[in-house]
């Protein structure tokens, strides 16, 4: 599959698609010297290819296009019910990024929206004028890296770079970069912040090598997490989704085990820990598109328009990971996401 | 779409290939021997198992019409390929005429909207972009003419194609005939279409084969055996329309998971009075199955 892959597909971003108005925008030429062979095609609006009918989301993530953008609104949205606030009040995300170059089977961005195409909002200055507007009224936690992965594009953006130098000069602003990338090269260039947390997604190496698609593997990620944590940067652990698969109890643990005998526990700032959940709306298209997926095919139950496992599961899952992670980490720095 | 009848494994692939002039047509013919289709009197199709070619006849109205009208009635899968052939003027000067254009971004002259199919596919082709027009493209006031090649029917098929076909099964490549001169700088040559389309059809006709056997084919979740015992098992379990989606559901993650349902699912409807008697006792074994089936 690999080898169909690189020579049936067309490369990554072997084509850009470039809004008139994000042409002269310095990261949009960083891009186009990134990818001097690419085909770029000028658009009146990201939307013309972003949001056209009848897209295959599949095909498309096999060789996804770039689109760049000037984005007219400020692109800070607040946090979703079904995201972990960490116990913060004011809680919004920001998507300066829509998609992401890897493919996790039961990632919401494949019924969030119509195209697997990314689409980088080029004008990042604008957003950091609505945070400060926003900071002025309060703290704020602003997650960058909900509907896509910075860390993984950084080396083509720099977008986590600009963020982490907008924290160091506003206290109040507290981010979290989330992350399953091993990009360790990018961090090196960092000063450690307070007030800016890596935070790695991590699933057993099984479900890693069958459910998430082009990722780097568990190996990978604890050596970027040790490398995060030798630097000085504090790094927060997301078990999230915890999925009920066959021998689920054993592969949880079995991954705790690793991750804590790789990982110093007491250097971890906060670990969260959630079952699989998901818009009802975002599953139906979910399941069109991946049919042979076990992890979407799952017959979930439906609770206020969100499909999990039925809540007895939920609670066994939640309750067994709990547990498991008191071993390394305390309970006050665990964090549950529940219905 | 999940009734027994569109639920089949098996399919035949098809290239569909549309083309506005029997001369930019006829070399394609000729290559996948393709036979003329008397079902049609409105317009020329040429066919053989796998193949199929109509003619849409020249400008975007005819070809987004002759398009609608020939899709309607054929019965397509979710991985045919509906390509788009013909000749097409050309700003660039740069490139020889001949040269075969597979086009990135369609526009409608006429309104400014754009279209842009899906290259995901490697090919040996320049890739372009194309305006569409009733017209010669000549005095386009496009800030992108320079750059671009002019046809007639590209943007129509493109928008016609969009009711049948996804974004990256439809593809469409123009070979370059004339430089949009007026005729007077040209001499009053005629093109030989057929003779330029001649020239590149063997390279197209390789490319898009190799991309039909290469081309993942969608396939259905349950065979027709399946579905019929699915269909079956409901309406002796009585259940409502939403009950059956919710069995579907299930066994669709059980064969998923195990490969196969119908042992289990055999031996567990074995143990039940089937038909039932009332609604709330096919309820009552619907819980049955999906307790044993989880």
């Amino acid at each position: 599959m690999t080898t169909l892959r690189k020579t049936f597909y067309n490369s990554f971003f072997s084509h850009i698609y470039i809004e008139k108005e994000a042409y002269s925008y310095p990261v949009t030429q960083q891009i186009i010297k990134h990818y001097p062979k690419a085909e770029l095609i000028p658009i009146g609006h990201y939307k013309d290819v972003f949001n056209r009918s009848g897209q295959n989301y599949t095909e498309q993530k096999k060789s996804p296009s770039l689109i760049l953008a000037k984005s007219h609104s400020s692109l800070i949205y607040e946090g979703a019910p079904t995201c972990q606030n960490f116990g913060n009040n004011r809680f919004y995300y920001t998507s300066c990024v829509m998609n992401c170059i890897y493919d996790c089977e039961y990632c919401y961005l494949q019924g969030m929206f119509p195209s697997a195409n990314l689409v980088v909002f080029v004008n990042l200055e604008d957003t950091f004028h609505e945070l400060e507007r926003l900071l002025a009224q309060g703290d704020i936690y602003l997650c960058i890296s909900y509907d896509t992965d910075l860390l993984a594009i950084e080396p083509l953006l720099g977008y986590v770079k600009a963020f982490h130098a907008f924290a160091a000069s506003h206290k109040g602003l507290t981010i979290e970069c989330r992350t399953k990338s091993a990009a360790a090269a990018s961090l090196k260039e960092l000063a450690p912040l307070k007030n800016f947390i890596f935070a790695w997604t991590l699933s057993p190496p099984s479900l890693q090598e069958t459910l998430e698609h082009h990722t780097p593997s568990l190996s990978q990620r604890l050596n970027a997490i040790d490398n995060a944590l030798s630097l000085g940067f504090p790094v927060r652990l997301c078990f999230d989704p915890l999925l009920a698969v066959k021998d689920w109890k054993e592969k949880y643990s079995a991954l705790f085990c690793e991750v804590f005998k790789r990982i110093p526990p007491d250097k971890i700032q906060d670990a969260s820990l959630g079952c699989f959940r998901i818009p009802k709306d975002f599953m139906k298209i979910m399941r069109k598109q991946r049919k042979d997926s076990y992890i979407l095919q799952y017959p979930y139950s439906s609770s206020l328009g969100v499909l999990s496992y039925e809540k007895a599961l939920a609670e066994e899952i939640l309750d067994f990971c709990t547990l498991e992670l008191t071993k390394w980490i305390k309970g006050d720095n665990i964090y549950l996401w529940k219905e | 779409m999940e009734g027994a009848g569109c639920l089949l494994f098996a399919f035949t692939l098809m290239l569909i290939i549309a083309a506005a002039l029997y001369s930019e047509a006829k070399p394609f013919i000729e290559f996948f021997n393709l036979k003329k289709d008397l079902y049609f009197s409105s317009f020329q199709v040429f066919r053989n198992e796998d193949t199929v070619l109509y003619i849409t006849g020249t400008g975007p109205m005819e070809a987004a019409i002759v398009t609608s009208s020939f899709l309607t009635r054929e019965s397509l899968s979710g991985s045919d390929l509906l390509l788009n052939v013909g000749i097409c003027g050309s700003r660039r000067k740069d490139l020889p005429m001949g040269t075969p254009i597979l086009c990135n971004k369609l526009i409608e002259q006429e309104t400014g909207h754009t279209y842009f199919p899906d290259v995901l596919y490697t090919h040996p082709f320049i890739e372009g972009s194309i305006i569409t027009s009733f017209c010669s493209a000549e005095n386009s006031l496009f800030e992108e003419a320079s750059l671009s090649f002019a046809d007639m029917e590209a943007a129509a098929i493109y928008q016609a194609g969009s009711y049948f076909f996804q974004p990256h099964q439809m593809l469409f490549i123009k070979i370059i005939s004339d430089y949009l001169m007026p005729a007077t700088e040209t001499g009053d040559k005629a093109i030989d279409v057929s003779g330029l389309v001649s020239s590149n059809v063997r390279i197209i006709a390789g490319w898009i084969t190799e991309l039909m056997n290469k081309i993942p084919h969608k396939t259905n979740d349950f065979t027709r055996e399946e579905a019929e015992y699915i269909e079956e098992l409901s309406r002796n379990l009585k259940l409502s329309v939403t009950m059956e989606h919710e069995l579907r559901q299930y066994l669709r993650y059980y064969k998923l998971v195990n490969g196969d349902f119908f042992p289990f699912a055999m031996h567990l409807a074995e143990e039940l009075p089937l038909p039932v008697k009332s609604k709330t006792e096919g309820k009552k074994y619907l819980d049955y199955f999906k307790k044993n089936l989880l």
